[in-house]
């Protein structure tokens, strides 16, 4: 009796996990920039449930490009001080170096070699995640001016080459040259669905690939 | 078929080499779809000011002579920058 439920339970824990893999996240994406102005929307949800939401209010490019900046800094300040607070802790402690950045998970940088080893196999990955997701619709306009006709068009048809190459969507991408002086516009709005499922199974398959092996190694210090 | 193309004559970037300054001059013809999306687009070099310290001239790539005359009429902004030059030329002697 006891392993017949114990029988259920991991059936209806397989259920649940294949449930969770096999349900598509939906991310909406919304971003326009007309005149100064850049508003918009991204809206990540899961089984009808909203997981993350996050909307630009109309303000110039200029502020925020400001406003990304104030933030970096900010970050970037209070990482210095985290740092600085680090090294000295790390003064304090007299345990061996090497065994201590194993513990802390500090990762290392790789080679170049390695990752020249490894970009085949990564390109490959990357290419079966893109192939998961699935684009239900996508329009983008985009008007621009580069100050210069000869470079807004030479600019505009290496853009249409590149629509055409990923030929996706063709009757939904707008591409406008202004040839009047310098302007940047456009809008992009994009519903896409992907499921965790093929997410894992690239994970997996990347692990099966001897030189990510090698280069995760690299990088946790372990080669 | 009418407005399927749209032809234009328009003033690129300068382009500085020493002191002198050439400034070309292009035709843009757009071709349009009749759903008003650009098909393609031209851009045919059609002539060149050049400003030297020395002076001004107008070279016409056809292989014809051009004057500044012509040059400007072909490309009216011309006459601002032809403008600026000959009084930023002034200010120079007069100093």
């Amino acid at each position: 009796m006891q392993f017949s439920y114990l029988a259920i339970f991991i059936l209806l824990l397989i259920l649940l996990f294949a449930f969770i893999l096999l349900a598509p996240f939906h991310l909406s994406l919304d971003i326009g920039k007309t005149g100064p102005l850049v508003e918009g929307s991204i809206k990540l949800a899961w089984l009808g449930r909203t997981l993350m939401k996050a909307e630009i209010s109309p303000q110039s490019a200029g502020d925020l490009l400001a406003s990304i900046w104030k933030e970096k800094a900010r970050e970037e300040k209070e990482e210095k001080e985290q740092e600085g607070r680090e090294a000295k802790l790390e003064e304090r402690s007299e345990i061996d170096n090497s065994a201590d950045s194993e513990e802390n998970g500090l990762v290392r940088p790789p080679s170049i070699q390695s990752l020249i080893d490894v970009a085949p196999a990564l390109a490959k990955i990357l290419l079966d995640l893109l192939k998961s997701i699935l684009f239900k619709t996508v329009s983008c306009r985009l008007c621009f001016g580069l100050g210069d006709p000869a470079q807004t068009a030479i600019i505009s048809g290496y853009l249409w080459s590149l629509a055409s190459a990923f030929g996706l969507f063709p009757g939904k991408i707008f591409i406008d040259p202004w040839f009047e002086g310098e302007r940047l516009e456009g809008e992009l709005a994009a519903e896409m669905e992907a499921r965790l499922l093929w997410a894992v199974f690239a994970v997996i398959q990347a692990l099966r690939v001897r030189e990510i092996r090698q280069l995760l190694r690299e990088m946790l210090g372990r080669a | 078929m009418e407005n399927i193309t749209d032809m234009r004559v328009m003033v690129g970037k300068e382009i500085k080499a020493g002191d002198r300054t050439i400034w070309p001059v292009m035709r843009i013809s757009i071709l349009n779809t009749c759903e008003d999306r650009i098909l393609a687009i031209q851009i045919t070099p059609l002539a060149m000011l050049i400003i030297e310290p020395a002076g001004q001239y107008a070279v016409s790539f056809a292989g014809e002579p051009m004057t500044i005359e012509a040059i400007l009429e072909l490309a009216a902004p011309l006459r601002d920058v032809l403008e600026k030059t000959r009084g930023a030329a002034k200010i120079i002697k007069v100093e």
